[in-house]
């Protein structure tokens, strides 16, 4: 994929990129078309009501101000997700140039001409359709153009809750690092600015003389849109809503699609807003990993993955070489975690942390003490050793759980480094020895620290224990370092539906979605 | 037949037209005089309800235009302003069929009636017909005004300072076109001035007005020859003679002739004979002026 140039990958996602652009195109033109109508409206209600035009001009200017992702996050909470809130936050931004234009391009009418209209007997209504608006019209179609292509730019963003068009092209493209996709979405959205703003331009030339021709055109075309836009949604089929990376990934949808022969429509969606989208009915299946907490936290169902499609993700502690000779009694202190924790203790572990704001270290105590270890003693001082984790709730647990199993059970003393930014982060300070133990995944220990190719990876990806036994040989051949007994859970990818959604479908796991 | 009575308007505790009453009959051309600020315009304004009076009643015809539908009020008044206010993105014809279309014309005659006023106002019809405004020279750009103002047939036209924007020469000729017009058409016509000269030409009445207050309405010889106050004394004292002789007419000095109308004044009399060398003529300066003198002397003597 990565070898492809542009064209190619423009070639190969043709559909796609038609897709985003209709979308894209979709949500511009309803977003300007409200934009247009409320905005002109507003302009000469300010132009006959002069004390208005402070508070309306004030107001719509404040509105622009918004950052447009902040007015994106205070219209989910309203307005959910989708093209509908999208289509609010373009409507808004629009306003203002239109709202401006309009009232400077009434203001700035000869008073002579007014004068002269008014003489003639002329109706205020009259005066508006036949002399200020005409002669307002270059002025308000400036700003008609300057919304649009505002508009178009402000469009892209509206990938990130769901509504489609080209942004969503541009922020896979940012999370898999792919240049050509960013352009893919990129490109085509400059041209669609460039295009807008010369349509309106020779409409502006001729809209006096189509006026009413066009207007009844623009309904029309705004029906067609509309009735594109919601027809996908009523195919019957289950939509499933996926992060951007993992609807484009092979090992990700794309592999999954062909395992299963799956037929789901994707929406692309911020993973934050899939679980929101699912609870809002916006999408059937989402994402996720198999022991989050929101998995409680909703009430969500995980579906099997019964053919052995994702990559095992197995928790286990993983130790230099050095510390287990140091102190060989480490080795009996995680035999005795070997394979205790579920996945269902996993996710109530992680809901507890998340959904109510607990300590970790409360956490990993309260689950040691079930399991009936004794949990006492917490030691401080200048540490024998350092456990180390990453940035997510999950390895803070773990880590923890690693702590006080350690100084339960031995009389070391073990420091907590926490928060490491990343797996080649972490794993580089295991290499180096600045941290001594940390929670790693099979998987990831497989994919992301010895980058096997993809014979190597079709060969082992498949099965948890053979995975298990080669990187265990490899890593203690390369870096000395030694992966103890795996904890028991599997934190790998899943697919996520609302428990009685899926009870009442009777779906279970990721085979029976492909019949539905 | 117009009737202002007791009208004023205030701005600011200023009373820019203080206790006005004003009787305009139907057919008669009433030239509202006097320097800016002397209340001409707003007083003119008024009639068409652009401004309200605070106080007075205004009658068209004996009715009071309070009680008429504004816009029922103002089609049936041509308005003509300096600044001409031609709508730019319409054709001359537009302009005036727009007026046309305003009253209900039916379409059929909205066509041959453009015509006809083009044709009153002294333009070439098939020259300006699609042009914009902005193609009118500003003599051409006047006479589409007024022919707009003409359009619907209305029994009343206001005008304010109609031909102040145009040239000298070009002046000279619309008003003289439009003292043709005046004639022919025969509507209570009133024009907003503060040139003495376009004023004497024009009116059949004089009205002016000094802050706010007329000082003198009359015949244009009544307030040249017999001043009210010393204002209005003073303020025709530039082209006196220019004046005197255009509000002078050979009926007046009972000097009868065959080739001249009787309504003829002076000043197109000198003008007639200068052109015609003053050849085969029965009548000579000097008679002229001795019965213009004579003429003088006899309205100081009225006063």
């Amino acid at each position: 994929m990565q070898n492809e140039n542009y064209f190619q990958f423009i070639q190969s996602h043709w559909d796609e990129l038609l897709q985003q652009l209709l979308e894209h195109v979709y949500l511009t033109l309803v977003g300007l078309f409200f934009s247009i109508v409320i905005g002109v409206a507003l302009g000469i209600i300010m132009s006959v009501y002069r004390r208005l035009s402070l508070p309306i001009l004030g107001f719509v200017s404040i509105l622009q101000t918004i950052p447009s992702i902040a007015l994106l996050g205070i219209l989910l909470p309203l307005l959910g997700i989708g093209a509908f809130p999208a289509i609010v936050a373009l409507f808004l931004y629009g306003l203002l140039p239109i709202v401006r234009n309009t009232f400077t391009g009434i203001d700035k009418v000869d008073p002579a001409i007014v004068e002269a209209a008014q003489g003639m007997g002329m109706t205020q209504v009259q005066i508006l359709q036949q002399v200020t608006l005409p002669l307002a019209l270059p002025v308000i179609f400036a700003g008609i153009r300057t919304a649009a292509v505002i508009n178009v730019g402000i469009a892209t963003l509206c990938a990130l809750i769901a509504a489609g068009g080209l942004g969503e092209f541009i922020f896979r493209g940012i999370a898999l690092n792919n240049i050509n996709m960013i352009l893919a979405g990129a490109i085509p959205a400059a041209l669609l600015a460039l295009l807008m703003d010369a349509v309106f331009a020779v409409l502006q030339r001729y809209i006096l003389a189509i006026g009413k021709i066009l207007a009844m055109a623009l309904i029309v075309l705004l029906m067609m849109l509309v009735i594109y836009q919601t027809w996908p949604a009523t195919n019957g089929k289950l939509t499933a809503g996926f992060p951007s990376e993992f609807i484009e990934r092979e090992d990700g949808y794309q592999g999954l699609k062909e395992h299963y022969k799956l037929d789901l429509n994707t929406r692309e969606m911020e993973i934050s807003l899939m679980y929101l989208a699912l609870m809002n009915d916006r999408v059937n299946v989402i994402s996720g990993f198999s022991t989050d907490g929101k998995i409680k936290a909703y009430d969500l169902r995980w579906l099997k993955d019964d053919k052995n499609y994702f990559p095992p993700y197995y928790a286990a502690p993983l130790a230099t070489g050095e510390v287990l000779e140091q102190h060989p009694q480490l080795r009996q202190v995680f035999a005795q975690l070997a394979n205790t924790i579920s996945n269902d203790d996993m996710i109530n572990m992680n809901y507890q942390v998340e959904q109510f704001k607990r300590d970790p270290y409360e956490v990993a105590k309260e689950y040691l003490n079930q399991q009936g270890f004794s949990t006492k003693i917490n030691r401080e001082g200048s540490g024998d050793l350092v456990v180390g984790s990453k940035n997510f709730t999950e390895s803070f647990v773990l880590a923890h759980l690693f702590e006080i199993m350690i100084e339960n059970q031995t009389s070391l003393d073990v420091d907590l480094k926490l928060g490491f930014g990343g797996t080649q982060i972490l794993f580089e300070a295991l290499a180096n020895r600045e941290v001594q133990i940390y929670p790693e995944y099979t998987g990831t220990g497989f994919l992301t620290v010895l980058k096997p190719d993809k014979k190597m990876r079709e060969k082992y990806i498949r099965d948890a224990d053979l995975l298990y036994q080669f990187i265990k040989k490899e890593y203690r051949q390369q870096y000395n370092l030694v992966w103890l007994p795996p904890l028991g859970f599997n934190n790998t990818f899943a697919l996520l539906m609302k428990e009685e959604e899926a009870a009442a479908m009777e779906v279970d796991k990721i085979s029976d979605l492909s019949s539905k | 037949m117009i009737e202002l009575l007791h009208v004023t308007k205030e701005y600011n505790n200023l009373k820019v037209v203080n206790n006005v009453s004003l009787k305009v009959n139907s057919g008669e051309t009433l030239v509202l005089l006097g320097t800016s600020g002397s209340g001409k315009t707003t007083t003119l304004k008024m009639i068409n309800r652009l401004i309200e009076p605070d106080a007075g009643i205004i009658k068209i015809n004996g009715e009071d235009i309070k009680n008429l539908p504004l816009s029922k009020l103002r089609r049936n008044i041509g308005y003509v302003i300096q600044q001409i206010g031609l709508f730019p993105h319409m054709t001359v014809k537009d302009n005036i069929a727009v007026m046309l279309k305003l009253c209900n014309w039916d379409r059929a005659n909205i066509k041959p009636r453009v015509e006809l006023l083009l044709n009153m106002t002294g333009l070439p019809v098939e020259e300006v017909w699609l042009k914009y405004p902005a193609q009118l020279s500003g003599g051409q750009m006047q006479r589409v005004g007024i022919a707009r103002a003409l359009a619907a047939d209305p029994p009343v036209v206001l005008m304010d300072e109609p031909f102040g924007a145009l040239d000298p020469i070009t002046r000279a000729n619309v008003q003289k076109e439009f003292k043709n017009l005046e004639q022919s058409i025969k509507k209570t016509i009133i024009i907003v001035t503060h040139d003495v000269v376009e004023a004497v030409t024009l009116a059949d009445k004089i009205c002016l007005m000094d802050e706010g207050q007329i000082q003198q309405v009359g015949t244009p010889a009544d307030l040249i020859f017999k001043p009210a106050n010393s204002f209005v004394k003073q303020f025709f004292s530039a082209h006196r003679l220019q004046i005197e002789l255009m509000a002078t007419r050979l009926r007046d000095l009972e000097l009868t002739q065959e080739q001249y109308p009787d309504d003829t004044n002076l000043y197109e009399l000198l003008n007639h004979l200068e052109e015609n060398k003053r050849e085969d003529q029965n009548i000579t300066l000097p008679d002229i002026f001795e019965a213009f003198y004579q003429y003088k002397i006899k309205q100081s003597h009225a006063k």
